[in-house]
């Protein structure tokens, strides 16, 4: 791996373990070899000047829309656990989080 | 060597709309789980949010009640990560860019007011809740989830690390619901976790001006958990320093049981979310005009209420201070010290015997009339009952609302008093209790307030005691 790619072995396991990934040696390298392909044109991009240009954070120039604060029907119980397949009672079920991802809102 | 603890607040207020932040599902609490649920709330493949208006409005007017700087452009961002009470694996929320930056809250310690600076606060929305299964979090065999509030619109409220102990950092979060509850943007419960706080803490020598490592405490339900739990932390964290090792920056959990915290696991860094711009929702533009109008429509918030019902009724800093505790208090107060001018003794009624049969009764104050407390005040003051009988008239009347004159009436409780009535109760007295009439004649002044009460035990208190005193002396 050439020393001037932004994205190395150990930036590549961090990816990999914040996406909840297991990789195998050669999937990791393939993705690797494509993740600095992209950083490469992202790197061409950001040769730009754009000193005092305002980032542009949305694509479409939008007015706001809102929603009135009205209560719509929700879904019933068959359609929300349709493709559940851990459910207890009217719960999902899932495996303890105890000690695991960093959670709350 | 001293250590002080700095300390910075993470505040989570559900805002009290009908129904979510990014869809038309309601947000009542305590529904059967995952009963308001539409297929954005579950992150299925497809959704899209649509921003409803009364958020930002309430987010909006929270952050003027806090003194923060409204921005007239906000961005909402995906925050990711995994976990069972996020479908979406991302929540939508604010980052770079806020609903409202700066801003403060002032409080009152013994030694004076202080005020505690704000970083920001943003609009995001709530994560499901999750049910753990067994006898402690840490233990659970696995967890159930109900994304019934995925979705319930919060304002993120954050400190600035500026806050030194437990008990500040109650005070603060008592004066924060009290404020929030003012404005009417949510019923800021803790017990239904509608107002939920972390709290980061770490310690450094005193006087020194570096930020040691921190901790992340999670889990406080209560005011008195924040207290306990930060006053335990800050000892944990001098323990370890003070034994020449090094605090580990990692999320702990509050067990209000064992009253202790438990680490949970090793904290991650921010970046470690990978927060993006959300595509499917554009920038959050608010006119100035807009946040101008909103800032009209704030109402008096309890800081300028406890000054003024200070300065306007004399009343005294803590009088003020449980009349100003909410609106509803404060509007009785002032209707009735509208047509009853002793306000300082209407202050007591109130803050006393009114707020206890309120909560023996169950009832709030917005059930009680004014005018009733009033009439019954009058009745007193002239001289028509006497202090025991209002008091039980004042219990009758928060139970029933029925007008204390009328309680009278139907149930015979006028003070008794004049010559004619009172002096064969005397006498009656006398001849029941030989032995105290006689001592009272060889001098013993005792023996006359007996021979009183006894009057006054046959009454049921109406007897006017200064006319009884009077009729014994006469008598003996």
């Amino acid at each position: 791996m050439a020393a001037d790619e932004a994205i190395g072995e150990r930036e590549m396991d961090e990816l990999a373990e914040l996406a909840c990934l297991y990789l195998e040696p050669a999937e990791k390298k393939m993705l690797n070899r494509r993740l600095n392909a992209l950083m490469e044109l992202l790197g061409k991009i950001g040769e730009v000047e754009t000193g005092g240009v305002e980032p542009d954070i949305h694509p479409g120039i939008l007015p706001p829309r809102f929603r009135e604060d009205e209560v719509e029907p929700s879904l019933s119980p068959g359609r929300v656990f349709q493709n559940s397949a851990h459910r207890s009672d009217s719960f999902f079920r899932v495996p303890s989080i105890a000690g695991e991802g960093p959670g709350g809102a | 060597m001293e250590y002080e603890a700095v300390i910075g607040l993470e505040i989570h207020v559900e805002l009290q709309t009908d129904s979510k932040i990014f869809c038309g599902c309601s947000t009542a609490f305590g529904a059967e789980p995952n009963t308001n649920c539409c297929p954005g709330c579950l992150g299925l493949p497809g959704t899209l949010p649509l921003l409803n208006r009364r958020a930002v409005e309430y987010g909006v007017l929270a952050a003027l009640a806090l003194n923060c700087q409204v921005q007239e452009k906000s961005i909402f961002a995906r925050k990711n990560y995994f976990y069972p009470d996020l479908p979406k694996a991302y929540q939508i929320s604010q980052d770079d860019y806020p609903l409202a930056r700066g801003g403060y809250l002032e409080i009152d310690l013994p030694e004076g007011s202080r005020r505690i600076n704000l970083q920001r606060a943003h609009l995001e929305e709530e994560a499901g809740k999750l049910v753990h299964a067994g006898d402690s979090i840490m233990s659970a065999a696995y967890s159930l989830v109900d994304y019934n509030r995925a979705g319930v619109p919060l304002l993120e409220i954050v400190t600035e690390p500026e806050i030194t102990s437990g008990r500040e950092a109650r005070l603060f979060l008592e004066e924060l619901r009290r404020l929030l509850r003012y404005t009417g943007v949510s019923d800021v419960k803790m017990e239904e976790g509608s107002l939920r706080c972390d709290a980061n803490l770490s310690l450094r020598p005193a006087g020194s001006s570096e930020l040691g490592t921190r901790t992340e405490v999670k889990n406080l339900n209560s005011f008195r958990a924040v207290e306990q739990a930060l006053n335990y932390e800050a000892e944990r964290q001098a323990r370890i320093l003070a034994g020449g090792g090094e605090v580990i920056q990692a999320t702990c959990h509050w067990d209000d049981s064992c009253k202790a915290t438990v680490v949970m696991r090793m904290k991650e860094g921010a970046a470690d979310y990978r927060y993006f711009p959300e595509p499917d929702l554009p920038p959050l533009l608010l006119e100035r005009s807009y946040i101008e109008a909103l800032k009209e429509k704030l109402p008096e918030l309890p800081r300028q209420k406890r000054q003024r019902l200070r300065e306007r009724y004399g009343l005294d800093d803590e009088e003020a201070a449980i009349i100003a505790d909410t609106r509803e208090m404060a509007d009785f107060f002032e209707c009735a010290a509208e047509s009853y001018q002793d306000h300082r003794n209407l202050a007591n009624w109130v803050q006393g015997d009114l707020i206890y049969q309120l909560r023996e009764a169950g009832k709030e104050i917005e059930q009680i009339s004014p005018a009733l407390l009033v009439e019954l005040l009058e009745m007193l003051d002239r001289g028509e009952i006497n202090r025991p009988v209002a008091k039980e008239l004042l219990e009758e009347m928060v139970k029933s609302g029925a007008s204390p004159r009328r309680l009278v009436k139907k149930r015979g409780l006028g003070k008794i008093s004049g010559t004619e009535e009172l002096a064969p109760l005397v006498e009656q007295v006398i001849t029941e209790n030989p032995e105290a009439a006689e001592n009272y004649r060889r001098g013993k002044k005792k023996a006359l307030a007996f021979l009183v009460g006894k009057v006054m035990a046959l009454t049921r208190g109406r007897a006017d005691p200064q006319e009884l005193n009077r009729l014994f002396k006469e008598k003996l």
